[in-house]
């Protein structure tokens, strides 16, 4: 047996009960066993409390069964109470008649040692992987939930994902659009040419850059169905920089451009009638003018005034005024060529442009509008009405300088048809052009002068209800009134947008805010006065004259009453300088007087210059107050600007509350005050107040 | 899905009374080779391995399930009922499957009319005074490193014998024999060390032999007297024998033992043992 002393590793005989028969040299010197020794020592105290576990629950048994054991990891407990970590073999032999085994154990530290490093390197890599999976499972997650689509490619345009919301839009179920070109899963084309468009994970991919997507661009579903989109592609690249594929993000903006498309509708055309507003056609007629300067071509500009509105309007209401009104659109809808330009210009004003139009053919178009007006009657209530036109017909053509001068001789020209005789056709010819001009000129600038000169102006006031609670003190906005000779008022519809045509609404704001001013100061009470409001036209908005003028009104006056007086500017006066607006503004707001912005969301861009305007007031366009009730549009766009308003910490006024429903609504949705026919129909500003007596300059 | 293939359930024997045997830690069904060889012709043989270990389903084993000795009670008794077997039943079971067998009595009582528990212990660890159950907590803390550590090595061990001089056959029986899955493995070791179901036993009412290994490391001379001492019905028998697993090293002893209780003792009405 000598020679397994030379062996170099631990080797020990055992019977088949786990008594140890032998033990060689090796193992004596690890163990601190004498070699040789015959019984009475088991097996077990080889190793520490675990190893013998493992040596009964595993070891063992696999011995028993198998006859083998190959290589199992143990600790052999030393003379100095180590442990030495050992691969154990072990194999089933005879010895006489009984079974025994024998017994290898090569000490393996430095292998352990390798081995510890090992394993404690894969339990990070479990965790990492773990927490990356977490990471993925919380990607997943998000991706899935967000309201985005989501879709990513390689880096060879094939789909590898889409998200839920991705998946709906596109119609392709992410595991039929795997694999696919991305193309053909994200099919998008310009709104108006239907042309396809180019695919931003194709730029993308090509420039390694973040692509945006063109505007109008539209996703075909596979279904067909068309979604206004606005998306992004981003590349995904690996750590080291290289392009392994895309991430398209994109959402459906369908509704944001119907809408806006809605509010573009509603910024240039005319509620009532659904045709062009003055605000577009000037547009169009500057569009014109420019073609007639810069091809020498010639066009035609008609302007028209009904007759006898007025009296259909006073004798049966307002109502049926906008229905009379609605009728003569669509009679002369039906005149006009598509390529015609027709607008309301206002209360019964309407204009319309023939492009490449001889003068002598749209004199034709007038009189054959005159034709049918004359054989049209309005009914209402088995009333029948007949209501003529005054047309007014001038050449487009390069000797006029600006618009301003076409509409002003149109405008003479429609005065002289109406002078003429009225339903008929006066056509504008250089003879008489400066003669009737000025003749008309004269009219409307005489009467506003004599007004002005000659207490011809009347102040009335509408009152101003807040909705949140009650309040005894006047709350109103001032407006004028022009006294006719006989005794009856002409409304600002009349006279101010001839005023503002020959420059003289400076004048008459001048007017308005002084007789304000002088009864405010006439007020035994002035706590009897909650807050007037006084309009200033765009002209003195825009006017640092005026500024001037005004600031130097308004120190003048004690603090008490520049706290009463709110100054009223549409949005459109301060857009035309709005950087003279932006300081008048802030100047009158430090002296104490409040600021409110007049007609808001008329414009397409009210929001943006409600940034650079800071003002106390906003007073909603009574096109959205209308029919608050029942249009759903019109109740989002109240509910936007009045949200918009809170934010700011702005009021907001509703004008045109005409219906107590309106008013409800108006309440629910949060509005602080309301003003309209409901509320009170106009009265002269001294008879509001018992204790005044009214006073004019 | 369907436990008897998921507990790699296997019958042999003939019609007779229903043996069950329960294989226990580190271990599989085919423990019980020889033993159950012996009962062939007289009994009914039911063998099944708890998922986890052996052939039972790799797919089956839940974390959460298997983190308790509960989850094995479970799998015992589904193989029961997927077998219609609701009474006296002779559980023959080994080391922490004793454990096992005593929480399924208390579920199901009356499902054993009997029990051999071959090692038992119903604590591993010291509770010094009164209990010495062998183990100290960080040995078994220990243990687990070791498992972790051989299982690496296993995995990589057992693969060449597939393909090698032992042939298929073997391979196969040694890859079932002990499971390669260290994370079921783990489970299961710490669900068998770490119980301590020492309350339960004054509740088991089932007549049952216990056969204690003389010297055995795993279950002391003492665990098996304190067993005795507690378990109502109970009849305890040393065995001659070296180590944990007679079954394998003694068949012999082990299933005389069996044969004197199974034969010679009459079988005990399940319902007695309340009064007795």
């Amino acid at each position: 047996m000598a020679p397994l002393d030379d062996l170099p590793c631990a080797v020990m005989v055992t019977d088949d009960k786990g008594w140890i028969l032998k033990v060689n040299a090796e193992l004596a010197l690890l163990t601190g066993l004498p070699p040789w020794q015959r019984g009475g020592i088991p097996m077990e105290t080889l190793f520490p409390p675990a190893g013998r576990i493992f040596l009964q629950t595993h070891l063992w048994p696999m011995l028993l069964r198998e006859g083998r054991v190959n290589e199992v990891k143990m600790h052999l407990l030393s003379t100095t109470g180590e442990r030495l970590p050992v691969l154990v073999n072990a194999r089933r032999s005879r010895r006489g008649d009984a079974a025994c085994y024998l017994w290898t154990l090569f000490v393996v530290q430095e292998r352990n040692r390798f081995e510890s490093e090992l394993l404690a390197a894969r339990e990070r890599a479990e965790i990492a992987a773990a927490a990356r999976a977490a990471q993925h499972e919380l990607l997943r997650v998000t991706l899935a939930s967000i309201g985005d689509a989501v879709i990513t490619t390689d880096a060879q345009l094939r789909v590898t994902w889409l998200n839920p919301v991705a998946e709906r839009m596109t119609g392709w179920p992410v595991a039929e659009a795997e694999g696919q070109p991305v193309q053909r899963v994200f099919q998008i084309v310009h709104e108006q040419t239907r042309m396809v468009a180019q695919n931003p994970v194709e730029l993308c991919i090509q420039s390694g850059l973040v692509t945006g997507l063109a505007d109008q661009t539209v996703l075909v579903s596979r279904g067909g169905r068309d979604y206004g989109i606005q998306d992004s592609a981003a590349p995904i690249r690996s750590e080291h920089g290289e392009v392994l594929g895309a991430v398209l993000v994109f959402h459906d903006v369908s509704e944001q451009r119907r809408i806006s498309g809605e509010m573009t509708w509603r910024a240039t055309h005319d509620a009532l009638t659904s045709l062009l507003n003055r605000a577009e056609f000037e547009v169009r007629l500057r569009h014109v003018l420019r073609l007639a300067h810069e091809e020498s071509s010639v066009h035609a500009l008609l302007y028209l005034d009904l007759d006898q509105f007025k009296l259909v309007n006073d004798a049966c209401g307002h109502a049926v005024g906008d229905h009379l009104l609605q009728q003569v659109s669509q009679l002369l809808a039906g005149v006009a060529r598509t390529s015609d330009t027709l607008a309301r210009m206002g209360g019964d004003e309407f204009a319309l442009i023939l492009e490449y139009c001889e003068v002598e053919q749209a004199s034709r178009v007038a009189q054959s509008i005159c034709d049918r007006m004359d054989s049209f009657r309005f009914v209402h209530d088995d009333r029948r009405f007949r209501v003529g036109a005054s047309i007014g017909v001038v050449p487009i053509d390069s000797r006029w300088p600006s618009v301003a001068a076409i509409q002003q001789v149109a405008d003479t020209a429609c005065y002289a048809a109406k002078e003429a005789g009225r339903n008929r056709v006066h056509l504008w010819s250089e003879s008489d052009a400066n003669l009737q001009a000025r003749q008309f000129e004269m009219h409307w600038t005489e009467r506003i002068e004599r007004a002005l000169d000659e207490s011809g102006f009347e102040l009335f006031a509408q009152r101003i209800r807040p909705l949140d609670r009650d309040e005894s003190g006047l709350r109103a906005e001032i407006l004028l009134r022009m006294r006719n000779p006989d005794g009856s008022h002409a409304m600002p519809g009349a006279f101010l947008p001839a005023a503002e045509r020959f420059q003289l609404a400076s004048r008459i704001d001048h007017w308005v805010l002084r007789a304000t001013l002088s009864w405010l100061k006439a007020l035994p009470r002035l706590r009897d006065v909650v807050s007037l409001s006084v309009n200033l036209s765009g002209q003195s908005v825009g006017d640092r004259a005026f500024h001037r003028w005004a600031l130097n009104e308004l120190t003048e006056v004690s603090p008490a009453i520049r706290t009463r007086l709110c100054l009223e500017i549409t949005e459109t006066a301060a857009v035309t300088n709005l950087a003279d607006a932006a300081q008048f503004v802030g100047a009158v707001r430090a002296a104490g007087v409040k600021v409110a912005l007049d007609d808001f969301g008329a414009g397409a861009s009210s929001f943006g210059y409600l940034k650079n305007l800071p003002v106390d007031v906003l007073k909603i366009d009574g096109q959205f107050i209308r029919d608050l009730v029942s249009d759903p549009l019109d109740d989002v766009a109240v509910r936007f600007f009045t949200e918009v308003a809170r934010v700011r910490g702005i009021r907001t006024v509703a004008e045109f509350v005409e219906h107590a429903a309106t008013l409800e609504r108006l309440k629910a949705i949060g509005v602080d005050y309301a003003q309209g026919y409901l509320i009170h129909r106009p009265e002269p500003l001294g008879s509001l107040h018992p204790r005044v007596l009214a006073i004019q300059s | 899905m369907d436990v008897l293939h998921r507990n790699h359930v296997t019958q042999r024997g003939t019609d007779g009374p229903v043996l069950l045997f329960a294989h226990g830690f580190g271990c599989s069904q085919t423990v019980w080779s020889e033993v159950a060889c012996a009962f062939e012709s007289s009994h009914r043989e039911i063998l099944f391995d708890y998922v986890g270990s052996g052939n039972a389903s790799a797919v089956a084993f839940d974390e959460v399930r298997y983190s308790t000795l509960s989850g094995y009670v479970q799998d015992l008794l589904e193989v029961c009922d997927a077998l219609h077997l609701q009474s006296d039943v002779t559980l023959v079971a080994h080391s922490v499957s004793c454990t096992i067998g005593m929480l399924a009595a208390l579920e199901r009582p009356g499902l054993f009319g009997r029990m051999i528990l071959l090692g038992p212990s119903p604590c591993f660890i010291n509770h010094p005074p009164e209990y010495i159950g062998g183990f100290e907590r960080a040995d078994l803390t220990d243990l687990l490193t070791l498992m972790e550590e051989n299982y690496v090595g296993w995995a990589e061990y057992l693969a060449p014998v597939a393909a090698g001089e032992a042939g298929p056959v073997a391979a196969d029986l040694t890859t079932r024999f002990c499971s390669t899955d260290p994370v079921a493995a783990k489970a299961f070791a710490r669900a068998t060390f770490f119980s301590d179901q020492r309350t339960i036993l004054s509740r088991i009412h089932t007549p049952c032999l216990i056969l204690q290994n003389r010297d055995d490391v795993m279950a002391p001379r003492a665990v098996g007297e304190y067993l005795h001492q507690r378990l109502q019905g109970s009849t305890l028998q040393v065995l001659d024998a070296r180590g944990h697993c007679a079954h394998l090293s003694c068949p012999d002893l082990v299933i005389a033992a069996m044969r004197a209780y199974l034969f010679l003792t009459p079988a005990a009405d399940p319902h007695r043992g309340v009064a007795g």
